[in-house]
This record gives structure tokens, C-alpha cells and sequence, in this order.
């Protein structure tokens, strides 16, 4: 007899290509064939997994077309099939997906508005940030603020692309109207995006090249010394310590540690207020 | 509309409830209508943070909370997903929940996830393996969950247990109890061709802990029907009669409307649990 663990790898095979020939005798047939029986369980599968990159990706389903994207999306389901049990988490790899898919193609753009749906959607369930201990940081010896580590809102996701993605976006949104507006030039102009969550909705804004710069290594958990490097360079006319005090007041920047444990001092230092 | 006045976080109540979807988010807490309690996909929760995790925080304080999950692949010969299994803990502990439910079958196997639910063999292999999981899972929650019986579209050759026969020694062998979709009874036995009052009957009447009911849509294969658990639609005529059964034998057991495709307006649910409530009180009127 067929052991349970055979039985579910013949049965996911069957369902992932729609031969049923790896069941032959495995399937109750009662006038139905076998394969028409795990043709619905086939179709269900890919439903499922279409109808959620229709939700998570809105912006691309009408760039693209409703049919476009269910065509790619079958594509990506075959290459890329899910490995967890919550469907929320399937279109992670879509953006990589579609880089590969569209190359250097007219629509190579879409990859990058993959990413930016992508980041829109951890935004909307990120944790929210702990409180910004601003005291404490007030307390630290200017000596150690060049190790400061600083924490970039959880619910904040930066993207940088050569195209115009936020009149891209707010063009495609679902929410507007079809044929609103005048077509977008591919070639309008680099994007430095913010996806933040603030409460119950999400705000996309431009950055200025020095603020992205800092923000990019923060996130990456650079210290202080080496993202006011970065930053810098992006921008050499940029007040340093006015952006990190506007970042904190926006709540972009909503955290801080030290790479190291030692306690922090008791005398309070004002560099950092904000 | 009469507004709730049920206590939240308390045990499910034997009255009817609905599904909970986003679509219904904000009208459920402006509304508050006059539902027994909420049942939440579990995964639909597993957020870290964010406006639908606020949400279900709010109206856990409104209402009675069970939660469904659909991604635990219990029936899976692949290892639990522990990853899965934590952000489920956390749900848990963080809302309360009166009940806590999976179910009877499998979704995942050599690490990709089908994200649908698949059938198992009834077998006695597939029920001492769903059973030990399922074990393992009442211990990492550290409470008992409910398993439910899924419609299903085809059946293995070679089946040991009828699949009623499965559940009972499914809820005996694990300490589990059962959530009985009466619709999921119903179409497959249509699609199989058992009789769905012999499934019924050879249910443990103190397993069931909370029923489902749903609608279904009808596909044709040339003469043969198959029925499709859709969610999409009201229930049947056929699965309000069958539901009048179960009302018979597992007495004050909460029952759940679930609609999950083509949602309607939120009154359109709250009338039919309202229609479910009517029909269990005149039941039990009936058995008075």
C-alpha cells in the first residue's frame, strides 16, 4: 500500500501540473474521472493563490490588465510556489519574479512597482515602533553618538527606482477613476520613496536624496558615523542633525541602541532633542 | 438593527455568529448588531501590527472570538511549520478566543503549500499521524483545538474508516473536539454518495463543539454533479434540513454562517445566523 507520504507527493504533483497519472488507482473514480476530480482541487489551488496577487498587487492588475496579471500569476505559481500556510505571504518573491520574467522589456518597470506594492503591504501589518527613548540618547557622551544605531519606523519601507513609481501609483490606484489622466513618461524621473503607516492608512512621499541616503543605512543598521557618511555624499549640503530631528519628529526614525551594553551615562547631553 | 449585548471574551455562546471579514470591519463596530460572536481566519490576523489586528482587538471586546485557521497543514506528512504554529500562539494569547479550530486535512508536502485543503485517506496511517499532530498542537496552544470536516472532490481507494467513523477516533485518540460544517456534510455526500444522516449519527454528540453552515454552487460534469463548497451563496434548503438534524443531536452548540466569496452586506449575514438561531430554537421547542 501506498504509505500517506507518497500518496500527498503523487497528489501535489497531480494538482501542480494537472496530470493525474501519478494517482492511477490512488482516486475513487465513481463516474468522474480522476482527473477532472483533482482538476478542482487544481483549480481551487490556483485561485487561491491568483486572487490574492490580484489584492496585494492592485496597481499592476490595471497596468497590466486583469488577464495579464492571472497570466504571469500562474507563471509565478508554477516557479515559485507558496511555502507557507498563510496566503498573505505570496507575493514576496513576485517583484524577483517578474525582473526576471519582463528582462529589459517596455515593462520592465513593473517590477519596480512590484516592489513598491510589496512594501505597501508589510507596511500595513508591521508592528508598531517602541517608544523613542529621547532622554537616555540625551544622556550619551557626544563621543559615543557616532555608534548610535538608529531604528527606522517598522511600519516604514524605503524604495528607490529609476522610474516616476509614485505618479505611477497614484495613476493606478484602485481607488481612481480609469483614464484620469495623461500617460506618465517612463523616463519623468528617479523615485526616492517612504511607504510609511501612520495609524490606519499609508502615506508614499518623495525624499530628498540626503534624507534617502540616511535613511538606507539606518535601516540597513549602519551606526550614525557611517550613515551621516552615506548621507553626505548624497547630499554635501545637507544639516545633518536637522534631518535626523525632523526624521524623529515624523516618527521615520522611532528607535536607538548601541552596538555594545554598556549603561548609558546619567548626565544628560542635548545633541539629539528634537 | 438590535445592537449585541453579549460579553466579550467569554466562551462562544449557543447562538449563531458570522465570519469575520475586512470588508465588515468598521460596520461591525458601528453597528454592533446582534450576533452571538465573530469567527476570525486566524491568518487573516498574524500581523504584527496594523488597522486589522486593531480592529479584531476592538471587536474581541465587543463580541466572543473563535479562531479558524486554514494554514496549519495538520494532515501533512512534511514537520509542522513551529513559525506558524508561534504566530498562532500569539493570536491566541492576545485575543482569547472561545474556540480555537483547524482542520481534517492537509496542504503542504516536500515544503510547498497548496493553500487549499486537501483530503486525507481514511486510513488508519492518516489518523494516527493527524492525531498526534493534533496532540502536538493542543500542547504547544495549551488547549484543546477543533478539527473540521472538509468538503472534499474526490475519495482514495483503499479507505479503512468511513470518514465520520475517522472523526469520532480522531476526537478520541487526540482529545480534540469536532467542528461539524453541516454544509461540508452535505456536499460530500452528494459528491460521494453516503447519506449524510448516517454521517451524522456516527458523530459523539458531546465531540461537537461549534457548527458551520455555508452555501455551495452545483458544477456538471455531463450527467454527474459535483457540488463545490464556494461560501459564495445562502445556505440551501437542503442544508437547513440537515442542520435541523444536527440541532436535534448535538444540542447547544454555537453555529457559525461563513461566507467568503461574493460577500454581501453585513445585514444580509446578520439575517442569516438570525435565520440559524430560529432554526435551532424552533428545534429545540420540537425536542421540548
Amino acid at each position: 500500500m501506498t504509505s500517506l507520504r507518497d500518496l500527498q507527493l503523487a497528489f501535489a504533483t497531480a494538482v501542480r501540473t494537472g496530470d493525474a497519472a501519478p494517482l492511477v488507482g490512488r482516486v475513487v473514480t465513481n463516474g468522474i474521472p480522476a482527473e477532472r476530480r483533482v482538476g478542482i482541487y487544481a483549480n481551487n489551488v490556483r485561485e487561491n493563490f491568483l486572487g490574492t496577487l490580484e489584492a496585494t498587487f492592485p496597481v499592476l492588475a490595471r497596468l497590466g490588465g486583469r488577464d495579464w496579471l492571472r497570466s504571469v500569476g500562474t507563471a509565478y505559481l508554477r516557479d515559485c510556489p507558496s511555502r507557507t500556510g498563510n496566503l498573505h505571504s505570496v507575493g514576496e518573491r513576485f517583484a524577483c519574479h517578474l525582473g526576471a520574467a519582463l528582462g529589459d522589456t517596455r515593462y520592465a518597470y513593473f517590477q519596480d512597482v512590484a516592489r513598491l506594492e510589496w512594501a505597501y503591504q508589510q507596511v500595513l501589518v508591521a508592528r508598531e515602533p517602541d517608544a523613542f527613548d529621547r532622554d537616555a540618547l540625551a544622556r550619551l557622551p557626544p563621543a559615543r553618538h557616532g555608534a548610535v544605531v538608529f531604528a527606522m519606523n517598522p511600519a516604514a519601507a524605503l524604495i528607490a527606482s529609476v522610474y516616476p513609481l509614485l505618479a505611477i501609483w497614484q495613476a493606478n490606484r484602485p481607488e481612481c477613476v480609469a483614464d484620469a489622466g495623461p500617460e506618465i513618461p517612463l523616463d519623468a524621473g528617479a523615485s526616492r520613496l517612504l511607504v510609511l503607516r501612520r495609524r490606519d492608512h499609508v502615506e508614499l512621499r518623495e525624499l530628498p536624496a540626503g534624507d534617502f541616503a540616511f535613511l538606507s543605512s539606518i535601516a540597513q543598521h549602519r551606526p550614525l558615523a557611517t550613515a551621516a557618511e552615506h548621507a553626505l555624499q548624497a547630499d554635501p549640503d545637507l544639516d545633518l542633525p536637522q534631518a535626523l530631528i525632523r526624521l524623529v519628529q515624523l516618527e521615520i526614525v522611532t528607535g536607538w541602541r548601541l552596538p555594545d551594553s554598556n549603561p548609558l551615562p546619567a548626565s544628560p547631553s542635548p545633541e539629539f532633542r528634537s | 438593527m438590535a445592537t449585541s449585548q453579549t460579553v466579550a471574551r467569554g466562551p462562544i455562546p449557543a447562538r449563531a455568529g458570522i465570519g469575520l471579514r475586512a470588508v465588515h470591519h468598521e460596520a461591525l463596530l458601528a453597528e454592533r448588531p446582534d450576533v452571538g460572536w465573530l469567527e476570525a481566519h486566524s491568518e487573516n490576523y498574524f500581523a504584527d501590527g496594523g488597522a486589522s489586528l486593531d480592529y479584531l482587538a476592538q471587536l474581541a471586546e465587543i463580541y466572543p472570538i473563535s479562531l479558524h485557521g486554514v494554514g496549519l497543514s495538520l494532515g501533512s506528512t512534511d514537520p509542522i511549520d513551529r513559525a506558524h504554529l508561534r504566530r498562532l500562539r500569539r493570536l491566541v494569547d492576545r485575543i482569547e478566543p472561545g474556540l480555537v479550530s483547524e482542520h481534517v486535512s492537509w496542504s503542504s508536502v516536500g515544503g510547498i503549500h497548496l493553500n487549499d485543503l486537501l483530503p486525507l485517506p481514511y486510513t488508519w496511517e492518516a489518523l494516527r499521524h493527524l492525531a498526534r499532530r493534533v496532540a502536538d498542537v493542543q500542547d504547544a496552544l495549551g488547549r484543546q483545538i477543533l478539527l473540521e470536516n472538509v468538503s472534499s472532490y474526490l475519495q482514495f481507494t483503499g479507505a479503512e474508516l468511513d470518514e465520520w467513523d475517522f472523526l469520532a477516533a480522531l476526537a478520541r485518540e487526540s482529545g480534540c473536539g469536532l467542528l461539524l460544517d453541516v454544509n461540508n456534510v452535505y456536499v460530500s455526500s452528494r459528491n460521494h454518495g453516503f447519506d449524510p444522516l448516517e454521517f451524522l449519527a456516527g458523530i459523539p454528540r458531546e465531540a461537537v463543539h461549534e457548527i458551520h453552515l455555508a452555501g455551495h454552487t452545483v458544477n456538471r460534469h455531463g450527467e454527474r454533479e459535483i457540488l463545490i463548497d464556494t461560501h459564495s451563496t445562502h445556505v440551501c434548503d437542503a442544508v437547513w434540513g440537515l442542520y435541523d438534524v444536527a440541532v436535534r443531536r448535538f444540542q447547544d452548540v454555537p453555529a457559525l454562517i461563513e461566507w467568503d466569496t461574493d460577500i454581501p452586506a453585513l445585514g444580509v449575514l446578520v439575517a442569516e445566523a438570525k435565520a440559524a438561531d430560529l432554526h435551532r430554537e424552533a428545534r429545540r421547542d420540537l425536542a421540548a
